[in-house]
């Protein structure tokens, strides 16, 4: 019998297929120099795409008209779910969240073969190729692993399904996985040009920028989609905060710190032609760290909240996640070997050069970089029955430093004349590209910002896999919020510190009248305010730091840091840094609209406007950078929080929380089809300095859901938080129990500063990300071509494209 | 990552190395001496643990030892396994499913005089929710009442 159920596996599996062959069409099509397999290759990922969309609106559809007969559908869908919950069941397990992938990489590869039919020819079937690897990688997990249009082998399909787990119908965690999941795919693009850049030895920056959109709309989505991790942590959990440390919660921080790192360091190889290789190396890591963070989530590895979305997937991961490292790290290798990156750019004359080739000595050693920790983990694969798990652990975790740090090693080999001569048989080329002159220049600054980026990451995934590090090496131990903290407190300020002197600072060296010129107005500005929040005691910031207490002496050095109690100092720093940024970014608003009006004679909110216009990266990333500074006011305000632990014994009864009032009122019950959900109602008052009750703030609804659904497998009962949004901080209450009979109850009160300007940082920041992607429409040749309306290229024009040499877009 | 430049100054190189070098003893010391330890109650018992050096230690309640007073959060008992055993107090809400006789965790602090002071106590409870959740997990997601929220 034909149904939905079956046309849907059908086009995993014809998606499956036409994915293989346009990678194997690609590659052989550019080895032969075939025209017609290059197009039948970018034809076949086009129908990778069609074929996938269908399929993602056959899933759709099986949810919305209940389709019980599908297996993932009776699992994570019940008649009672609003539709929007429908929908989202698509991504809620594990099967959908597989085949959300798969459709998002169908669905850019589609937009990239598209985008490159005129430019890019060259390395085009090598990208191709790479996107295709890795959905057939995917899509072979889907067909042998977890087929979402897997059906049930009865005749009777249930007549209801298990629904959706609650703690998951919440708006914040219907976007975050596929905001996640998104960001995760769309940096596929920057990596699979990096690899094809490498490969045919496009090295100049053409990669990047022909990538740009990508890295940004990749970076835009994981911001938001931790944010709305955070947001679903903060709503749901009954943690009270945004962020725990929890080991799927890093799983996504850690691209996001290395694709940051890529955004910023890449400007300065467009502007100054250095840091190649280290770009490379961002890439590939950033990658890397998107698979492995999917590998975390999916196979419960590390214990987290998470895990109920666990499987058996892993063994997969643990097999390709080395031979992607390796492979491209290995790629990286022969290009630093060979000499092509210390060149970079295949300018003309270059491109005529022949390419360079190792000695057998560099062969060698080559296969050696690459060979050695590739048996290594098939060994490890092989044997890791025999060998056990501390073995095994043991050994991967000791190589895999060796292949990250490898590029860096031969770099350094290489630099040696001597060494080069005898690795390389191909003449040196002409070193291109700056050098970075001073720390305090540009350049200087994004590379400490790299360096702390990326030192960020090591922490965080030192942390997230401790409990198996430390297990494997000494003694098992967990990492915790308060571990964590010590090293990202401190490195976050640094970061917020350098992204204030970043946008001010010039290129190459600053010298010290521009240096008083740029800093000393909004240096002094920032302290004024520091000095105020200070002794205005403002959220007891002065008693904090007062405690302070750095115990040296008392303790060992290297316990010194997870023993002091900066946090009041900590949060002084924090507001200075964000002070200074907000000012600074202002200024230079209003400067630039001033200049413009000059110019132009424009209204001076019109100049404004066209400053966006104008220079969308440059005042699109400003914008990022505020929304920034307002995350980090909503950090600090972590910091210094209070909360309390409140026990209302009848109604009428009253508590106070910092300068808040809360009266209890009573108790609610109400029931849907879903739950019942007992309320505690709440009048919140402003108290007066002199301890009578002021203005009524409003009225909070602290809750507790009972869901009486067959489908509940994680929590019967759910807490319903509710807040009460203020400038200076909300008032948060999370019930904790009651009695109805007695009319008591007991919440968990949370005062928590400034968190309000988290949320409008955050929602800065996307909007930044929007201005930077604004499409221009001179600048890009894609447009240009589209307007034009050429005819399609035939295979001879491939041919000859494939062999010629960069066009427009990569000039 | 540029290692050729011309004119590197030996002064910056040094001065970087020392940076590397310092964060990498700070962080080893914090990755070997912070966080909490898991230990079973034999391992817990012998080793010299430092007072106030969080751990977290797994063991069984022990039968007849459990105390509590009422109208108080205070509890009382006593943990052991391998022929070993620990005296627990701890002031906080107790887990639903804690018995005497069962499974649980203890988050805490050993003291001078052996006994450990917990911070919290989960407990393993017989299988009512799907396998492959852990006790972890199931605190965070609420299913015991939240307490001390970190």
């Amino acid at each position: 019998m034909i149904d939905a159920n079956s046309i849907g596996s059908f086009l995993i599996y014809s998606a499956f297929v036409l994915a293989i062959f346009s990678a194997l069409a690609s590659v052989v099509g550019k080895r032969r120099n075939d025209g017609r397999l290059l197009l039948s290759g970018e034809r076949a990922g086009y129908a990778v795409m069609g074929v996938m969309i269908c399929a993602a609106f056959i899933l759709i559809n099986a949810f919305v008209e209940h389709d019980y007969a599908n297996k993932y559908v009776a699992r994570y869908s019940d008649n009672n779910m609003p539709w929007y919950y429908l929908v989202a069941a698509f991504w809620g397990g594990q099967a959908g969240s597989l085949m959300f992938w798969t459709v998002v990489l169908g669905a850019i590869t589609g937009i990239v073969i598209w985008q490159n039919r005129e430019q890019n020819r060259d390395i085009l079937p090598t990208v191709i190729a790479v996107l295709m690897v890795v959905q057939v990688f995917f899509l072979g997990l889907m067909i042998f692993e977890a087929n979402p249009f897997e059906q049930f082998r009865i005749n009777e399909p249930p007549i209801n399904g298990r629904g959706l787990e609650p703690l998951l119908q919440n708006p914040a965690m219907t976007f975050h996985p596929p905001s996640i999941l998104s960001g995760y795919v769309w940096f596929t693009v920057p990596f699979a040009f990096a690899i094809a850049a490498l490969v045919h030895r496009r090295l100049d920056a053409g990669w990047i920028r022909s990538t740009r959109r990508y890295a940004i709309v990749s970076w835009g989505f994981l911001s938001v989609g931790n944010l709305f991790g955070g947001m679903w942590a903060y709503e749901e959990l009954g943690w009270g905060g945004f962020w725990g440390w929890d080991p799927v919660e890093n799983a996504s921080l850690m691209p996001w710190f290395t694709a940051t790192a890529y955004l910023h360091s890449v400007m300065i190889q467009e502007r100054r032609g250095m840091l190649r290789v280290w770009n490379f190396w961002l890439v590939i890591i950033t990658y890397f760290l998107t698979v492995f963070g999917t590998f975390l989530t999916r196979s419960g590895l590390i214990d987290s909240v998470h895990t109920f979305a666990q499987s058996d997937i892993g063994g997969y991961f643990m097999v390709a996640l080395p031979l992607l490292l390796i492979s491209s790290i290995g790629v990286l290798c022969l290009r630093v070997m060979d000499g092509s990156l210390e060149s970079g750019l295949l300018g003309k004359e270059e491109a005529q050069l022949e390419p360079p080739q190792l000695t057998p000595a560099g062969r060698w050693v080559l296969a050696a970089v690459v060979g050695v920790p590739l048996v290594i983990f098939l060994y490890l694969m092989v044997m890791v029955e025999q060998l056990g798990s501390t073995l095994t652990g043991q050994i991967a975790l000791a190589v895999i430093p060796f292949i990250l740090v490898s590029p860096a090693l031969l770099r350094g080999l290489m630099s040696s004349p001597r060494v080069r001569d005898a690795l390389c048989a191909t003449a040196p080329y002409k070193r291109k590209g700056g050098h970075v002159d001073s720390l305090f220049s540009r350049e200087g600054v994004f590379l400490l910002n790299n360096f702390v980026l990326v030192g960020c990451v090591g922490v965080v995934l030192f942390g997230t896999l401790g409990e198996k590090i430390s297990a494997y090496f000494w003694q098992e131990t967990k990492y915790t919020a308060p571990w964590f903290n010590t090293w990202m407190v401190p490195g976050g300020l640094a970061l917020l510190l350098l992204m204030g002197v970043g946008p001010l600072i010039p290129w190459r060296k600053t010298s010290w009248p521009a240096f008083k010129k740029n800093f000393l107005v909004p240096l002094v500005v920032s302290l004024c305010v520091t000095a105020v929040v200070y002794l205005s005691n403002v959220y007891h910031v002065r008693e904090l730091v007062a405690a302070t207490h750095i115990p040296i002496g008392e303790v060992p050095l290297g316990r010194l840091l997870l023993v002091a109690e900066l946090n009041g100092v900590y949060s002084l720093i924090g507001f200075a840094g964000s002070t200074f940024i907000i000012y600074t970014l202002l200024r230079e608003y209003i400067r630039g609209a001033l200049v413009r009006r000059r110019r132009t004679k424009e209204s001076l909110l019109m100049a404004f406007g066209r400053l966006f216009v104008k220079n969308k990266r440059r005042y699109g990333g400003y914008l990022a950078h505020l929304g920034f500074a307002g995350l980090f006011l909503g950090f600090i305000g972590t910091g210094l929080k209070t909360e309390k632990d409140l026990v209302f014994n009848a109604p009428g009864v009253t508590q106070n929380i910092e300068d808040k009032q809360l009266t209890f009122k009573g108790l609610q019950q109400t029931q849907n089809r879903e739950y019942s959900e007992w309320f505690a109602e709440f009048d919140v008052h402003q108290l007066e300095p002199d301890g009578s009750a002021g203005a009524l703030l409003g009225t909070l609804y602290p809750s507790r859901r009972s869901y009486h659904g067959a489908n509940v497998k994680l929590s019967r009962q759910t807490t319903e938080k509710d807040e009460i949004f203020l400038w200076k901080g909300n008032v948060y209450l999370a019930l904790v129990s009651f009695k109805p009979g007695f009319k008591t109850a007991e919440v968990m009160a949370h005062y928590n500063p400034m968190i309000l300007f988290m949320w409008l940082g955050g929602a800065l920041l996307l909007f930044g990300v929007v201005v930077c992607l604004w499409p221009e429409a001179k600048a890009y040749p894609v447009f240009a071509a589209a307007s034009r309306r050429r005819k399609r290229p035939t295979p001879e024009q491939v041919v000859a494209d494939a062999g010629a040499l960069p066009r427009e877009g990569l000039e | 990552m540029e290692a050729d430049t011309p004119k590197k100054s030996p002064v910056m190189l040094i001065v970087g190395l020392l940076i590397a070098v310092g964060g990498f003893y700070l962080f080893m010391n914090s990755a070997l001496d912070g966080g909490t330890y898991f230990l079973k109650v034999e391992e817990a018992t012998a080793a010299t643990l430092k007072p106030g050096r969080p751990i977290r230690v797994k063991g069984d309640v022990a039968l007849g030892t459990y105390r509590h007073a009422d109208g108080t959060t205070i509890h009382a008992f006593t943990i052991e396994g391998g022929g070993q055993s620990i005296p627990i107090y701890y002031d906080g809400p107790m887990p639903d499913v804690f018995a005497e006789g069962r499974e649980v965790v203890v988050e805490g602090a050993i003291r001078e005089d052996g006994t450990l002071i917990a911070s919290e106590v989960t407990a393993k409870c017989p299988s009512k929710y799907e396998a492959g959740v852990s006790e972890d997990a199931k605190k965070q997601l609420g299913l015991e009442p939240p307490t001390k929220t970190q």
